[in-house]
């Protein structure tokens, strides 16, 4: 973790974008490496609820090893759209995907391909912490346990790891089997959702408004976690929050509603560019809080 | 504001009001069945065979419903939870599927005595078996099993689809879904339903009037382990009284001198197993739910 992202925690608490600024200058660094291979892709990405048409031909890419953020008005699709790579919108009963999900350049969507292993591969963190009602350890070995792994002692070994990363080892070390999952802070519950997802060994982290339920102390630990999880995954977050954007990724994608009511990609670029010289008139409306 | 104050006030009070007053009924029936038994009752009525002449005892039949209660749960169980799980998670809805619930409710607004005969006409004589344990246990399930999968469907519903969505979300299978995340958080609702069912197997007599029969087998020799041997206390193909329906029969067509002690005194065992096994399951669910916990 002592790579030179952990330059990284210093942006994350600051409230301006400023420090990208610094960051842009050594693109290597910052996760806009221009020759890491791209992990995910969406090709013409269109998705339906029944007849209603949610989202529309979203094409963009995310890079391995970096941070993109998805923003937009409510209701644009940014969450339909991230939830597409790991195919949790099968869950949702008249959903329909078009076009062309792909991880490490494998369409998502293959017949061949089942939705329990592209989600071992890409986790999601939702926005509601939600814990189960069992205790901390459980929470967290739940993962693998489901993926088979009985041994007791690399069963530990994995919940410590994970928790560590996710900054929460400290706090619960002593109550792992004691306290309920659901007893901790609301950002701690959050922390432990993230360290549930770490234990699964995922390669690419969804984050879906990870902080919309949390205070700005726990909302600050979770961007800190976010800046040091980028060495080791790939992460796409949604947010309602412009400045944590700004914080948070290396590229931005801004989404906004059509007047079919249909959301659409407007703009993907460096989060730098987004928030200070975007190309088009709607994203320079959204950003500088000019929008509806 | 004082109107709205007095009328706050006033719910308070008639809140309070009834639930005083469906405790004290409560309080008022076991207290009556605990003051009319304790002139006659000692231990050895548990477990004495009846009698004609003397007050005798109710250990057939004591014996006779909690083997009917556990063979009843091992038939209904298994399949209201079960039953319970696909009308919860995998059933949908349909044609099938309405069909299914529209079955439930007509079957659970039968009366008991109407369903006591179906269970006669079918368990008792089409079978031949005449009135056994297990055509009881039959015609017990049969309007059990609809009300334990309702009750265990609507406590797997209850489950947050937040609980489904992160153990999915986990890489996790649907049958590992159901079985490691949503179970275990619908536990109590599940056991709570099992004790409902059971309550109800407890205290049935209608049903059981023309079906485990009217009579028992006395004198249980435990050692006898044949099952087809209607003497044999471990057979289901033997009559078989139980506690509620010796209750019904000492009241209304006992013959003896202590008739009505006898009945009195059944009936407080009756309600202080029905409070027992109530108790007994609380703590239970509450176990279970710590074990799958891991707290």
């Amino acid at each position: 973790m002592n790579t030179p992202q952990g330059a990284s925690p210093v942006t994350a608490t600051r409230p301006t974008p400023t420090p990208l600024a610094i960051a842009s200058l050594q693109p290597e660094l910052t996760g806009l490496n221009p020759d890491a291979p791209v992990k995910l892709r969406a090709q013409d990405v269109s998705v339906r609820y029944g007849d209603r048409m949610a989202v529309r031909d979203v094409t963009l890419d995310v890079r391995e090893h970096s941070v993109m953020a998805f923003i937009g008005p409510s209701g644009c699709g940014k969450s339909t759209v991230l939830r597409c790579f790991d195919r949790m919108n099968d869950l949702i009963p008249g959903a329909a995907v078009e076009g062309r999900i792909e991880l490490d350049g494998e369409d998502v969507y293959a017949p061949s391909v089942l939705p329990v292993e592209v989600r071992r591969k890409v986790g999601l963190v939702f926005q509601r912490p939600n814990p189960f009602p069992m205790s901390i350890y459980e929470n967290v070995a739940f993962g693998p346990r489901r993926h088979g792994e009985q041994d007791k002692a690399r069963l530990d070994d994995v919940v410590e790891r994970a928790l560590r990363q996710a900054a929460l080892w400290d706090e619960v070390k002593d109550d792992l089997r004691k306290k309920s999952g659901l007893s901790l802070s609301g950002g701690q519950q959050q922390r432990l959702c993230i360290a549930r997802t770490l234990a699964t060994d995922p390669e690419v982290i969804l984050m879906d408004e990870p902080c919309s339920a949390l205070d700005p102390i726990a909302t600050l630990k979770i961007e800190e976690l976010i800046a040091q999880l980028k060495a080791d995954y790939t992460i796409v977050i949604v947010t309602h929050n412009m400045q944590q954007a700004a914080r948070v990724s290396d590229r931005t994608a801004f989404f906004t509603l059509g007047e079919d009511r249909a959301g659409y990609l407007v703009e993907l670029d460096e989060t730098l560019r987004i928030f200070t010289n975007p190309a088009n008139q709607l994203t320079e409306d959204y950003v500088s809080g000019r929008f509806g | 504001m004082r109107r709205s104050l007095a009328a706050d006030r006033l719910a308070t009070a008639v809140l309070w009001a009834v639930a005083v007053f469906v405790i004290l009924v409560l309080v008022a029936i076991i207290a009556y069945f605990v003051i009319e038994s304790i002139p006659t009752f000692s231990l050895a009525f548990l477990v004495a065979d009846p009698s004609l002449t003397d007050i005798g005892g109710i250990g057939p039949v004591l014996w006779n419903s909690a083997y009917m209660l556990v063979l009843t749960m091992l038939l209904t169980v298994p399949l209201g939870v079960l039953g319970g799980i696909y009308m919860a998670e995998y059933a949908g809805e349909g044609w099938l599927t309405n069909a299914i619930r529209f079955s439930q409710e007509l079957i659970s607004s039968v009366p008991s005595i109407v369903v006591g005969l179906f269970g006669f006409a079918l368990f008792v004589a089409a079978t031949g078996w005449g009135f056994t344990a297990l055509g009881g246990a039959l015609t017990l399930m049969v309007f059990n099993l609809p009300l334990l999968l309702r009750l265990s469907e609507q406590a797997i519903r209850t489950v947050p689809a937040d609980e489904r969505a992160a153990s999915l979300a986990l890489g996790a299978t649907k049958w590992q879904t159901i079985r490691h995340a949503v179970l275990p958080v619908a536990i109590p609702g599940v056991v709570t339903g099992i004790v409902l069912t059971a309550g109800r197997v407890f205290g049935e007599a209608a049903a059981l009037l023309f079906t485990a029969g009217l009579s028992t087998p006395t004198r249980y020799d435990f050692s006898n382990l044949n099952p087809l041997d209607p003497q044999s206390p471990w057979s289901p193909f033997r009559n078989a009284t139980t506690l509620s329906v010796f209750i019904w029969k000492s009241n209304s067509e006992g013959l003896g001198n202590y008739v009505h002690e006898v009945a009195n005194m059944s009936s407080m065992v009756l309600i202080v197993m029905v409070l027992a096994f109530n108790l007994g399951s609380r703590w239970l669910g509450g176990a279970l739910q710590r074990r799958v916990s891991g707290l």
